[in-house]
């Protein structure tokens, strides 16, 4: 559990915040504003959602796991609580896992545009 | 809509591979830290249930769409003549070919050294020197930063060599290190002893 919160904190949010900071510069540079691409006013909101999801749902969680599964290993037993944060955490990670599809496939298809290649450039 | 489709599924694989290559990457780190020996079997576990779950699939969605579309865009032995691509296939290659021969096989013989020392009830003499191992070692050390130039190679797309041969010279001299220090700072099987009689002198 500990391992989890680790990986959490020092590589899904980095790289989440490592994605923002290219992706908003590669939009501005490829003329591709909300306004005109509807795809990726979508994907902004999603790659939104699932960092605000990391921040605040899913990195407490794992924090919170790890300190129960610290104390369960020394009491012997699990905290009442550590069920429903299991069952949260399953929750919001498989949502972030959906949206994380969802983005990638908009990214690949960009559906409603109509630049979108069909063969490599 | 075949080129898009493709393209997802490479990105797919890519993902995997890179999530599953990481995730053995730190379970073996934690093995290596570990004297206990049932959290030792749980971390070695992990390393095969990543490389099982993870970069095995995620190798096959790569090597499948990446066939695929070299041979339907890429007008098939055509791809020898462009550097980006010839690399990338030939280091995914590499990749594949030794992380069938030697990495995995060796992490499926350390999980099978460790359900032996869990019958034992202790770290056997085997275990300990198959922990120890260089060549694993380093083709283990080497799987994240071939990844990361097969991904550079892909990015960039250079039309010469030479962003392949600086990448690969830096691949190779990171795993060396890796490989040189990692076992080092945790110390196991006929590196242990040689240690504790330094210590000794040094006292």
């Amino acid at each position: 559990m500990h391992a989890k919160y680790v990986c959490v904190t020092a590589l899904t949010l980095p790289a989440l915040l490592i994605t923002l900071l290219t992706g908003v510069p590669l939009m501005v540079r490829q003329h591709l504003t909300p306004n005109k691409a509807r795809w990726m006013a979508a994907k902004l909101v999603l790659v939104t959602l699932i960092t605000l999801n990391g921040v605040l749902v899913l990195r407490p969680v794992a924090r919170d796991l790890a300190v129960f599964a610290q104390t369960a290993a020394t009491t012997g037993s699990r905290p009442p609580a550590f069920a429903e944060l299991e069952r949260r955490e399953s929750l919001f990670g498989d949502a972030n896992l959906a949206m994380i599809l969802v983005t990638i496939a908009l990214s690949v298809f960009r559906p409603g545009s109509r630049g979108t290649a069909t063969k490599p450039e | 809509m075949t080129y898009l489709l493709l393209r997802f599924v490479h990105i797919i694989g890519f993902i995997l591979i890179g999530g599953g290559l990481i995730s053995v990457w730190l379970a073996d780190l934690r093995s290596r830290q570990l004297r206990e020996l049932h959290a030792f079997a749980e971390a070695v576990r992990n390393i095969a249930v990543f490389y099982d779950g993870l970069v095995v699939p995620g190798a096959l969605f790569l090597l499948g769409s990446g066939t695929w579309m070299i041979v339907e865009f890429y007008g098939g032995w055509g791809f020898l003549t462009v550097p980006w691509l010839a690399g990338m296939a030939g280091l995914f290659l590499f990749e594949f070919v030794e992380g069938n021969t030697v990495t995995r096989l060796y992490f499926m013989r350390l999980r099978r050294l460790t359900r032996r020392a869990l019958e034992s009830g202790q770290f056997t003499p085997e275990l300990e020197e198959a922990r120890a191992e260089t060549v694993p070692t380093f083709t283990h050390f080497l799987d994240l930063p071939m990844l990361f130039l097969i991904v550079t190679l892909g990015a960039l797309k250079p039309g010469t060599w030479t962003i392949f041969v600086v990448g690969s010279v830096i691949a190779l001299a990171i795993a060396t290190a890796l490989t040189l220090y990692v076992p080092k700072l945790y110390p196991w099987g006929s590196e242990k002893p040689r240690r504790r009689q330094s210590r000794a002198k040094s006292t």
